[in-house]
């Protein structure tokens, strides 16, 4: 994208921070302003919820000194993140072995959608304004939602940060990093309080890099050794929120997000041709609103809207000719949440969503893709019953779809389908929990799947299902010992219906032949050492074993028949230790995956080696008058192994980042 | 006694006379079956498209084993990328992998003698295709657009053509190379080079959309599929009269494996959905086709599932591919009378073909 562009738009942003940081402090003394938040975001109970579900909060990731959302996921249990290398290469997130299109990703309260590809990039979303990360694995407590939010086995919410406006009208701040590979990374807040009902925060970043990273590389039996090349990116992210607090019973949050990158795709390390020209122009832009009213205290009303554009095109060089590929998709989406609470303990919902979807491929040959459009409907009716001791929700979920491709081709789905849990104090106070879920949804072919060449008409929806059961204990040991918590959890779980490739004479065709049966167990742990005032150890590990095998035909049909699945460790893990003290914080953390098969067949020449990736990162805060500097250094991969998790992917070895910033 | 020197005398001439007669017609026909031993076959897999897990297995007639993997264990190397075909000349061989942009020229083992990575003028990657042989040089299609010969003494690339756009198979009759342009499907032509010349004539042959496949018969006629558009076009096979460049569809057909007089062929059709395949043969001396399947119902081959065949030139056996993008393949190899006799995972995915090694 143009320098021009990327100008003006850096600097309306730091405009924006300059003319209100320049007001002093005694307009606020003046006007008499409540120190009412504007925002309130509630942190989510991981003790009480009825399924696994996990949170890192952004001040956890600052100390551990995670530096990319993709890095933080891949701390939660039961999370495999497939990641192509590289600050812009593709990281998408699967689920106990469901794959990617299982995993549902919100921003903020509202589902992102891909109806082209059916699975999200997290690689496109920044650390700069998050506040929270949150992992489900099942149904959600909070049943007050769009219906969207019910719609997969599993959720990862990002939620950005809201302003506190502790003490002045305004908040924000400047943060300026450097790192290995020609890495620079800029990023500014800026809160401003409108008046006692609104609240305005801008804030966007910029980074850039050339990701030529060294690398050794593992394949079948030979190593080989290189560069990576065109594997710069340049991604700017500007977003404006307006949060309104009309009343004691009415908030309205508004967000106009865009997203620009322009990226080399290195593509894999090819033997013996490293010759990369492929690039990447990503365009996204959306804009979000979110209504919630109380009209007594019985009865609650949450509309949303959101208008979405996506624009990606690819080029290429190569000697046979220069290629360009566009992809545009549209998406208008409205959501309707009623809450009815029938009593203190017991209250049901209803949520209808209306999805709009359009495509543009004009580049691709087959017709059929060229201009598809899908309308869908997704209805949830839940109840849920809770007091101190026990949780109990149940829900129903309805979808029908419906897509129109040639004017001659129409495809429908329809499915209704359950879910129930339930989470029970075993000790008082919430010391020992027990929970048990089961979740039944499934998920709509996406647009590539079902209209490819070779889909096998029609295609259905995959089905999956889960039953999950687990123990949660938390308690404070002493004053020392202040809080831990230990939960482990149990699942078995099934895809049939799976959409999958069969040899099909000239061109191998896509059917719903597939089923993978998977059972596991995740545990997590965290501790607190409270050494003295100011000293603090956290300690946060997790562990997950995952038995996700082929079951697709018989023995005799299916050559990988009871095989584990691609891209799926039997054996992951990860671990983390921060060490808080007045002179300098200090954290390690450790992400370890056992070997996994790059295709169905788990022979030797599949196989993808497993990996432990250490990184350390020391960090500094100071105060200055009322602002907080802070100085940060991470080092990652101290091991420098450039370990794979996509096979012919190496990652980057050793690499370090500085960044400093001012909170004001 | 004198009738019977008359009669002698009178047997002598017509048996002179006819042998004159039959030195005449056989002078103009080749023969269509040359005699040849075979004691192997190499099986290349293609691997899957930027898995760089391509590899060569070899069966041995002898030992009756297939070795997988022999390239690997040879070289101590990875065969690469997409590895597309094979051929094996005098006392060479030759591989062409084409996202690996490299053809091998390896010895009768496999072990590797030179490797040849062709770019164009501007550095990038010509990514070669198919290969065909005569007179002491190896020509190889590339997806650049052009045709490159190499020297079987030097193992170097001495000299470029340019051709059509996404050449495919190559094939050699009456000393001029026929290139089938695919155009990546919106291609219809086959060019025409003269082994001398080296330089594309001036008009293209005109056939059916989208030209991949080509192959020569030992008669010099030469044969080639035109895939189609997936959409409305059929694949077919048609045949190229070297004399006059006239062309003739014969029937419908994706893959072909000429032996002998014979082109067997598997159709498999995909006109907006996937028909059932048909194995038919086509005689090239009588130009019958014949829609009798070539392969008995034993061996439990679904044969929707053929993805392309060779056939050992010694026997006559027909090594009968399936092919999985995501798993091994198979090779289900039967007798040239049609009877299943073995099946073997081919050690690699999406095998392209057998190629015979034969003894001197």
């Amino acid at each position: 994208m143009g320098l021009f562009y990327r100008i003006i738009s850096l600097s309306i942003v730091l405009l924006a921070g300059t003319v209100f940081a320049q007001q002093n402090d005694s307009i606020s003394i003046k006007q008499d302003i409540d120190n009412v938040e504007i925002v309130t975001s509630a942190k989510p109970n991981s003790i009480k919820a009825v399924s696994p579900l996990q949170v890192l909060t952004i001040e956890t990731i600052e100390k551990i000194g995670i530096v990319s959302v993709s890095d933080a996921v891949r701390h939660f249990t039961g999370v495999m993140v497939r990641d192509y290398g590289g600050i812009g290469g593709l990281k998408t997130v699967s689920l106990r072995g469901f794959g990617a299109q299982h995993t549902a990703v919100s921003y903020d309260g509202i589902t992102l959608n891909d109806a082209q590809a059916g699975m999200i990039d997290i690689g496109r979303f920044s650390l700069d304004n998050v506040s929270m990360l949150t992992l489900t694995h099942g149904q959600s407590d909070n049943i007050f939602q769009p219906a969207r939010n019910f719609s997969s086995i599993g959720v990862l919410n990002i939620e950005t940060r809201k302003p506190l406006f502790s003490n002045r009208r305004y908040e924000g701040k400047v943060r300026l990093g450097t790192g290995s590979f020609g890495l620079f990374t800029s990023s500014l807040d800026f809160s401003y309080k409108l008046n006692n009902k609104f609240a305005l925060d801008v804030n966007g970043g910029w980074q850039r890099a050339d990701g030529k990273y060294p690398y050794e590389m593992s394949n079948i039996i030979q190593v080989v050794e290189g560069k990576r090349i065109n594997s710069d990116v340049d991604i700017l992210r500007t977003e404006v929120n307006l949060y309104g607090n009309l009343s004691d019973s009415e908030k309205l949050q508004v967000k106009t997000y865009f997203y620009n990158s322009d990226m080399g795709v290195p593509g894999a390390v090819i033997l013996r041709n490293p010759y990369s020209a492929s690039r990447l122009n990503n365009r996204n832009f959306f804009t979000q609103i979110q209504y919630c009213k109380s009209f007594t205290d019985k009865f609650s009303y949450k509309p949303s809207v959101k208008y979405n554009y996506d624009y990606a095109k690819y080029t290429d060089d190569q000697s046979y000719g220069k290629t360009k590929d566009e992809f545009i998709q549209n998406e208008l989406y409205v959501s309707n949440a009623f809450l009815y609470q029938l009593s203190k303990s017991f209250s049901i919902s209803l949520a209808e969503d209306l999805a709009y979807s359009e495509m543009q491929n004009d580049s691709i040959k087959n017709n059929i893709l060229k201009n598809p459009k899908r309308k869908t409907s997704l209805t949830s009716i839940a109840s849920k019953f809770e007091n101190e001791r026990l949780t109990v929700t149940g829900s129903l979920f309805a979808t029908y779809s419906q897509d129109k491709v040639v004017a001659s081709q129409k495809s429908t789905y329809k499915r209704i389908t359950p879910s129930l849990a339930m989470s029970y104090a075993i000790l008082k106070g919430n010391k020992l929990r027990f929970r048990i879920s089961y979740k039944d949804i499934f998920r709509i072919p996406s647009m590539t799947e079902a209209y490819c060449k070779q889909a096998g008409q029609p295609l259905k929806p995959e089905k999956a299902r889960q039953l999950n059961t687990g123990l949660v204990l938390s308690t404070r040991l002493s004053e020392t010992l202040d809080y831990l918590s230990v939960n482990v959890d149990a699942y078995w779980a099934n895809v049939r219906d799976k959409i999958i490739i069969i040899p099909n004479g000239v061109l191998s065709s896509t059917s719903n032949k597939g089923k993978v049966r998977m059972s596991g167990f995740d545990t997590n742990i965290n501790l607190n050492i409270n050494l003295s005032e100011d000293m603090r150890i956290l300690i946060n590990g997790g562990y997950s074993f995952l038995e996700a095998i082929d079951i697709t035909g018989s023995a005799s049909t299916n050559k990988s028949y009871k095989d584990q699945i691609p891209y799926t460790p039997k054996h992951s893990g990860s671990a983390s230790l921060s060490f808080d003290n007045p002179w300098v914080n200090f954290s390690y953390s450790l992400l370890a995956s056992g070997k996994c098969y790059a295709k169905n067949q788990n022979l030797k020449e599949n196989r993808v080696d497993g990996y432990t990736d250490h990184s350390i990162s020391l960090a500094k805060e100071l105060k200055l008058r009322s602002n907080k500097v802070s100085i940060q250094f991470s080092l990652l991969n101290i091991l420098n192994k450039n370990y794979q998790i996509i096979k012919s992917y190496p990652m980057p070895g050793r690499s370090f980042r500085v960044t400093a910033g001012i909170n004001f | 006694m004198k009738l019977k020197n008359f009669f002698l005398k009178g047997m002598l001439c017509t048996l002179l006379a006819s042998g004159f007669v039959s030195c005449e017609s056989d002078d103009d026909e080749k023969p269509w079956v040359e005699p040849v031993v075979t004691t192997g076959a190499y099986i290349l897999n293609n691997g899957s498209w930027h898995g760089n897990n391509a590899s060569l297995s070899y069966y041995d007639f002898e030992t009756d084993q297939l070795t997988e993997r022999v390239f690997a264990n040879v070289n101590s190397k990875d065969l690469g990328d997409t590895a597309e075909d094979m051929l094996i000349y005098g006392s060479k061989m030759y591989i062409t992998v084409t996202e690996s942009n490299v053809v091998f020229v390896t010895d009768l083992s496999g072990k590797i003698i030179n490797t040849i990575a062709p770019l164009d003028a501007d550095s990038k990657p010509d990514l070669p295709r198919y290969l065909a042989a005569a007179g002491g040089k190896v020509y190889v299609t590339l997806y650049s657009g052009h045709v490159a010969r190499i020297d079987t003494t030097s193992c170097n690339i001495e000299a470029k053509a340019k051709v059509g756009a996404f050449p495919e198979e190559i094939a050699v009759s009456n000393n001029k190379l026929f290139v089938a342009n695919s155009g990546y499907g919106s291609g219809n032509t086959v060019s025409v080079i003269d082994l001398n010349k080296f330089e594309e004539e001036a008009t293209a042959i005109e056939v059916r959309s989208n030209p991949m496949r080509i192959k020569a018969n030992s008669q010099g006629d030469v044969y080639v599929i035109s895939a189609g558009d997936f959409e409305t076009i059929p694949s077919v096979l048609q045949k190229i009269n070297v004399g006059t460049n006239k062309v003739d569809s014969i029937t419908t057909a994706s893959k072909m494996a000429i032996n002998g007089s014979t082109i067997y062929v598997i159709d498999s059709q995909y006109l907006g959905k996937q028909e059932k395949t048909k194995l038919r043969t086509y005689n090239m001396k009588n130009n019958k086709v014949d829609d009798k399947s070539f392969i008995g119902s034993d061996g439990d081959l679904n044969i929707d599932e053929i993805s392309c065949m060779s056939v050992n030139p010694a026997n006559g056996d027909m090594y009968i591919f399936k092919s999985s993008y995501v798993a091994n393949g198979d090779v289900y190899i039967y007798s040239s009378e049609g009877e299943f006799k073995k099946r073997f995972d081919t050690g690699g995915i999406n095998p392209m073909g057998a190629f015979f090694l034969t003894s001197k």
